[in-house]
């Protein structure tokens, strides 16, 4: 992994076209900037780590599963 | 089109009920192609979405609207340009469904929802930045509040 130090009010260019500026720093928090085109997906890394986790929880207990009981259970709470 | 499927065995599928994700779900990125099963002919609000060529990947989906009438993802231009949506009335909500022991307790992915372009069979799991919503919400809870 490339790291770099950078100071509050710095930037640094990843391509042509995307800049990450440090906008404040605080204790252990840091407040970043980004600047990028549309079409980059931004994401907190310990969302998208729960959405994958969650996503595979959801296949590995299927097999014990009908959906007619699901749909009874859930029918009972309608 | 016949698919394989470690619950069900062998069921047969129009080839036009396929459903493409081309960028896959989240951990599970290399699998491209599913498709709905158990929607036809009953009111169950529960789907199978079942990996077209892995038999042993198979997932609970339930339209969200369901038990949370007041759902309101908000879905970005870039989700609509990669879904090919050309109108927005073709877009389809689909959560994920954790299912434990008690099934009692089983909760939906509000969070990271899938989106289903329903006319050209395009989809793609989109992660909301958004506080009203997490991973796990409890289905048969949720529901009781709403009613």
């Amino acid at each position: 992994m490339l790291v770099l130090s950078r100071k509050a009010g710095q930037s640094i260019l990843i391509g042509h076209n995307i800049e990450v500026k440090i906008i404040e720093v605080q204790g252990d928090q840091v407040r970043i900037g980004i600047n990028a085109p549309r079409d980059v997906n931004i994401l907190r890394k310990e969302l998208m780590d729960e959405v994958r986790r969650v996503n595979r929880e959801a296949v590995v207990d299927n097999s014990l599963v009908s959906l007619e009981e699901l749909n009874r259970v859930f029918k009972e709470r309608e | 089109m016949i698919i394989e499927s470690k619950h069900f065995g062998y069921i047969e599928i129009p080839e036009e009920e396929i459903i493409r994700f081309p960028y896959g779900l989240y951990g599970f990125e290399d699998i491209k192609e599913y498709v709905l099963l158990g929607k036809v002919g009953n009111d169950n609000p529960f789907m199978w979405l079942h990996a077209v060529k892995r038999p042993d990947v198979c997932f609970v989906v339930i339209d969200p609207f369901v038990f949370r009438k007041d759902y309101s993802p908000s879905i970005n231009e870039e989700v609509l340009r990669k879904l090919q949506v050309e109108d927005p009335s073709d877009i389809r909500f689909l959560s994920i469904v954790v299912i434990p022991q008690d099934i009692s307790k089983m909760t939906a992915n509000l969070q990271g929802p899938i989106v289903i372009n329903a006319k050209k069979n395009i989809a793609m799991q989109v992660i909301l930045d958004d506080d009203k919503y997490t991973t796990r919400h409890y289905i048969l809870e949720e529901m009781k509040k709403g009613a």
